[in-house]
């Protein structure tokens, strides 16, 4: 009885271990019942993107794949942390960055190509659903309890400093006052985005695809246009990607009319657009 | 068994233990003296550290305070099928820190169900220390209720019996007897709350937020560090990892002699 119970658990904990080991084995698995040898350009694509990407570079993958039949697996996080990934051997194919600046030190380390800014961005103030604390200008943020950004190397927390700098040169002061109200750096962009939806924070500087993709949950407060920041979004084939036929697709596509058009639609700038 | 047998079950062994040294040991080589002097010499390091060393003190502070009522109360009952109180305490070691992190700011957070009610008590929790502590009591304190919880159990209701007998009150039986019988196991369960409160990481980030000299732990900093410079990131990995090795001696000395009474106990009664 003893034996019998161990033999069935020990059946049990295999078939668990031996489930777990096919899930992993079941990209590869596939490919071979698709035809042997599996051809190279079915291999999905693997994109690195940052985490302001997620809604665009998503609907971008579903429409590449309807296309060419390609899958495309994404990895989306602070651009910084990407950045870091791959600096510490891991493997994709394709980085797309919030900011230049990851994407050309990846281009000196010798581990990307050269980057091609693909759209841009425009900052932009939110606040929970509602604007409970009626913001309606930056200044407005130095009465607050709780401002929230991304840390300084997450593209969208330099972007933020540049944004304070800004507005210190015309309103004298406000840089101090508003870093004063900081109450957390968030990894990534998306996090300052949870934070004001969730109401834990008053406000957070974000980019404007963000602020419109969460929609339901937090509101824009519109920066006049003096102090409008444009971001520049940039992609880059990595030198090492396993798949740098996949790469060079997806790249085209993005920079395709079609590609193009999908990102405008979720509130993208075209490149170089005012 | 076989031969080849033998040589199966050390090579699996063998392959465990590589795996579970080599991640350390690269930690070391890149977070050498060298980095980690530096990396104590830096602002943000030294802030974290205090960030950390004092929150998760006053979180100790709190899990020995309220947690040691609790394991009484919880070993005083019959030993049989565990309560709910019992799986509720256990639940945290069992969670993933990122769920912790999101239940707290349900509970705690400022539109959270509790969220109004404190706000109406004058207290906000939000990115602040506060918060980072909670988040720790939250992961850490089931690790020491545990321990504590057997030790107390370990203690011969005799001997409670006894000082009862002998005019103590139930509180003088408790700080005579049981806890310094209990002491050892304690200190064992208190290290391991500790390191526990230490390694916190994801329910702080989600609920406390990551703001340097305030909510910002060492091990937020590690991973803010590693965005930019991997070596300090790996001095943060070894000075934590010094930290922590020297926790694990601690509950293991105390766990040995915990160990070590229950056996002399068992061979006493066993003549």
């Amino acid at each position: 009885m003893c034996q019998t119970l161990g033999r069935k658990r020990l059946a049990h904990a295999f078939a668990c271990a031996l489930s777990l080991a096919l899930l992993g084995a079941a990209p590869r698995a596939r490919a071979i019942d698709a035809g042997t040898p599996a051809p190279v350009e079915r291999k999905p694509v693997v994109v690195f993107a940052a985490s302001s990407l997620r809604e665009g570079f998503t609907a971008l993958g579903h429409s590449f794949t309807a296309l060419t039949g390609v899958d495309v697996q994404f990895n989306f996080a602070g651009s910084q942390e990407l950045r870091t990934q791959l600096e510490q051997g891991a493997q994709a194919d394709l980085f797309a960055s919030a900011d230049l600046a990851h994407a050309a030190a990846l281009q000196q380390e010798g581990l990307a190509r050269a980057p091609e800014n693909f759209a841009r961005n425009a900052l932009t103030l939110i606040v929970p659903r509602g604007n409970p604390e009626h913001v309606r200008s930056l200044a407005d943020l130095a009465r607050l309890d709780h401002l929230v950004i991304g840390a300084h190397e997450v593209p969208a927390g330099a972007y933020a400093e540049q944004l304070f700098a800004l507005a210190d040169s015309r309103a004298p002061g406000l840089r101090a006052k508003l870093e004063a109200r900081v109450s957390s750096r968030e990894p990534n962009v998306r996090q300052v985005v949870a934070k004001v939806a969730l109401g834990e924070a008053d406000a957070g500087i974000v980019y404007r695809t963000d602020a419109r993709a969460m929609a339901d949950r937090v509101s824009e407060v519109p920066l006049p246009p003096e102090l409008e920041l444009r971001c520049d979004d940039a992609i880059a084939a990595l030198v090492h990607a396993p798949n740098s036929a996949g790469a060079a697709a997806f790249l085209a596509f993005v920079l395709s009319p079609a590609g193009q058009a999908e990102l405008q639609a979720r509130g993208f700038l075209a490149p170089g657009a005012p | 068994m076989s031969r080849l047998g033998a040589a199966l079950v050390r090579a699996a062994a063998l392959l465990l233990v590589l795996l579970l040294a080599l991640p350390l040991a690269a930690l070391l080589v890149h977070g050498g003296p060298a980095a980690l002097a530096g990396g104590l010499a830096s602002p943000l390091v030294r802030a974290a550290l205090a960030v950390s060393l004092g929150t998760s003190l006053v979180s100790l502070a709190l899990v020995l305070l309220l947690g040691t009522p609790l394991a009484w109360l919880l070993a005083k009952r019959r030993a049989g099928a565990p309560g709910a109180v019992e799986t509720l305490v256990q639940l945290p070691i069992v969670l993933p820190p990122s769920l912790a992190g999101l239940a707290l700011l349900l509970a705690f957070g400022r539109r959270g169900l509790f969220g109004a009610l404190l706000s109406h008590a004058g207290i906000s929790l939000a990115f602040t220390p506060a918060a980072v502590v909670l988040a720790q009591l939250f992961v850490a304190s089931p690790f020491y209720v545990q321990v504590a919880e057997s030790a107390f159990r370990a203690v011969d209701p005799r001997l409670m019996d006894l000082s009862r007998t002998l005019g103590c009150s139930p509180a003088r039986a408790f700080f005579r007897v049981a806890l310094p019988l209990s002491s050892r196991a304690l200190l064992g369960g208190a290290a391991l709350a500790w390191a526990r409160a230490l390694g916190e990481f994801g329910a702080t980030l989600l609920f406390a937020g990551n703001l340097p000299g305030a909510t910002q732990t060492l091990p937020l900093a590690i991973y803010a560090a590693l965005e930019s410079d991997v070596n300090a990131a790996a001095a943060l990995g070894v000075l934590l990892l010094a930290i922590a090795l020297g926790l694990l001696w601690l509950a293991r000395r105390s766990a040995a002699q915990l160990f070590a009474r229950g056996r002399r106990e068992e061979s006493e009664a066993m003549r």
